[in-house]
């Protein structure tokens, strides 16, 4: 019986999923220790998506499970999932735009999210955190003004900060750097940084530059299978690795940047 | 906390409306009080509409259940203990049915108007939302529901006096409904809901309960993966507005005296709708506003020309939606606002949007 410390947070087994003919994933296994930090790589129509639609419980496995800390979640509805501690940033930024950053911002740090205890106003530590949160993120001066109002690059800043907030125990980050500038990339990279060891997060990206600055364990997907495992130089250095980006042109300057 | 410039307009505009009695001749204050009442079920569509960003087209239903419900207690009182409501007589029913007996109270008659349209709102909602039914698809469904009512009670003629609907009271609580005073009594009382429910609603959506409602409205699945269960909080709201509605439909009853499957069908549905789109949907007040003023000038201008009604509704609904999407209420505002929903938002297609994200 392996003890706690060294069971995966996130287990994967044999997962295999299919819309209507085509496999998205085909029997796919991957694990993620607590406080890890990992990458997730891949040409187009890898299956990068779909493993994270997976673990939040957006799309139903085919076959096989997703456990987390151990237990099986394949199978809860999305708002229960999130509720033991799952976060996923999306591709797009998703912020509500209706509401302002700081309202966002307490809203994913609230703790109660039922239909009755929403009535409670947000606690002291709330508003702190929601607080700190937008100085982090360099809002401070946009908290009252509606999302929807803020900049893309702000609304991706938004977003993680909502991420953080929510201090979930498994992050998943959906090509976080989209549309961010080279030193915007390298700030969202040190923030990540710091918040693997606290929480454990898998990152999506394509952006090769912002993959090396994470300097952390790279998981290569292709055809809805794990192709390769290892750090970033060893894995450019596979010419398997380099075919299957080769193989898309499009992704291939990404590779080579 | 400091009030907002809305309340206070609010206020200001309740205390003239306090005052109307005084100042206003009968005829006037028996419409005015009509459509107070009706105001009430526009601040329900409000909730469900401008903050859930659900389309119910249905709303007549709960307000039928409350008016159906305390019209049952009227009729039952009218008529002489151990007899039958007339119209049952007519249709040859020998005993009261069953659904009729806990009317013949006066509290459970009261505690019936303010759950029973709740109950039913809960239900259909928890049957439609569990299911992540959105859209145009919820619109059609609420429609649908409400004509299944209105046909049962044209149909059951013993049961509900069909299409001449319920009506011949005479007393509410030992009150004569006939007495002048009892129409003054009667549009205070509906004033002081129309106050509580503006009030109470503005209160609760103040809360973050509201902000919730917002998020989902804007991004139903964002909420989702945010750990809120966007079904709890849609069923919730649309409670909220069959409360409102059935509560309204009650005053109604009292109001006019009678209530028929004709005055809680289609095109009251459909009306409350339009009124609430040009009062503004985002606005408690605005909706509010908009449904009193276009429920009069509906008053003038069908006494007018009875037949031009519906194109003007028409028209002012096109104007509306492209002209004024956010109501008369926004155009006042003028204030940097968010974006707002479609009026019907697109239909959600699951399994090809995965597979887009997946590719």
């Amino acid at each position: 019986m392996p003890s706690e410390r060294t069971e995966p947070l996130l287990d994967v087994r044999g997962v295999t999923v299919a819309f209507g003919g085509f496999k998205a994933l085909t029997n796919l296994s991957l694990q993620v220790p607590p406080g890890h930090l990992r990458v997730l790589i891949g040409p187009n129509g890898a299956g990068k998506s779909t493993l994270l639609d997976t673990i939040i419980g957006k799309v139903r496995p085919d076959s096989g499970e997703v456990r987390f800390a151990g237990r099986v979640i394949s199978r809860l509805p999305e708002h229960r999932v999130a509720g033991l501690g799952i976060c996923r940033k999306f591709q797009a930024p998703g912020v509500l735009e209706g509401l302002t950053a700081r309202e966002n911002l307490l809203l994913a740090a609230r703790r109660d999210k039922g239909v009755l205890s929403i009535l409670r106003p947000p606690t002291p530590a709330e508003q702190t955190r929601a607080d700190e949160l937008l100085d982090l993120t360099g809002l401070t001066g946009r908290a009252a003004i509606p999302a929807a109002a803020l900049a893309h690059g702000e609304k991706q800043w938004l977003e993680i900060g909502m991420v953080v907030a929510a201090d979930p125990r498994l992050l998943l980050l959906d090509e976080p750097t989209a549309g961010m500038t080279a030193q915007e990339t390298a700030q969202t990279a040190a923030l990540i940084q710091t918040m693997a060891g606290r929480h454990t997060v898998l990152v999506i990206d394509h952006d090769m530059h912002f993959v090396d600055l994470l300097n952390a364990p790279v998981t290569v997907l292709h055809q809805g299978q794990v192709f390769r495992e290892g750090d970033l130089a060893t894995l450019r250095a596979d010419p398997a690795v380099m075919e299957i980006y080769l193989g898309r042109p499009r992704e291939a300057a990404h590779a080579q940047a | 906390m400091k009030p907002s410039p809305g309340a206070l307009v609010t206020l200001a505009l309740l205390l003239i409306l306090a005052f109307a009695p005084l100042y206003l001749g009968a005829y006037p204050l028996t419409l005015l009080g009509r459509v107070l009442a009706l105001s009430v079920a526009a601040v329900g569509v409000t909730v469900v509409w401008g903050r859930a960003g659900i389309l119910s087209l249905g709303q007549g239903l709960f307000f039928g259940l409350g008016g159906y419900a305390l019209a049952m207690h009227l009729k039952l009182t009218a008529t002489p203990p151990g007899d039958l409501p007339d119209f049952m007589v007519y249709n040859g029913v020998e005993r009261l049915p069953w659904f009729w007996a806990p009317f013949a109270s006066a509290p459970l008659t009261l505690l019936a108007v303010l759950t029973l349209p709740a109950a039913a709102a809960g239900l259909v909602a928890w049957l439609m939302f569990r299911r992540r039914i959105t859209g145009v698809y919820v619109s059609i469904i609420t429609q649908a529901l409400l004509l299944a009512f209105v046909t049962w009670l044209n149909g059951a003629q013993g049961l509900t006096s069909g299409t001449n609907g319920i009506t011949d009271f005479q007393t509410f609580l030992g009150i004569d409904l006939r007495s002048p005073g009892t129409t003054r009594g009667l549009y205070w009382v509906t004033l002081a809901a129309v106050a509580l429910a503006l009030g109470g609603t503005a209160a609760l959506l103040r809360t973050p309960f509201g902000q919730v409602l917002t998020a989902i409205r804007d991004n139903e699945n964002r909420t989702r993966f945010l750990g809120f269960n966007p079904a709890a909080f849609k069923i919730a709201a649309f409670m909220l507005g069959g409360l409102l509605a059935g509560v309204s439909g009650a005053l109604y009853t009292l109001h006019l005296g009678t209530i028929s499957p004709a005055m809680i069908g289609t095109a009251f549905s459909l009306e409350l709708v339009v009124w609430v789109a040009l009062g503004g949907r985002a606005s408690l007040l605005g909706s509010a506003a908009g449904l009193v003023l276009g429920q009069l000038a509906k008053d003038r201008v069908s006494s007018a020309a009875p037949d031009a009604w519906l194109y003007v509704m028409g028209a002012l609904f096109v104007l509306v939606v492209l002209v004024l999407p956010q109501g008369v209420a926004g155009l006042l505002a003028r204030r940097p606002r968010a974006p707002q929903p479609p009026l019907q938002p697109a239909a959600p297609s699951p399994v090809p949007r995965e597979v887009s994200d997946a590719l």
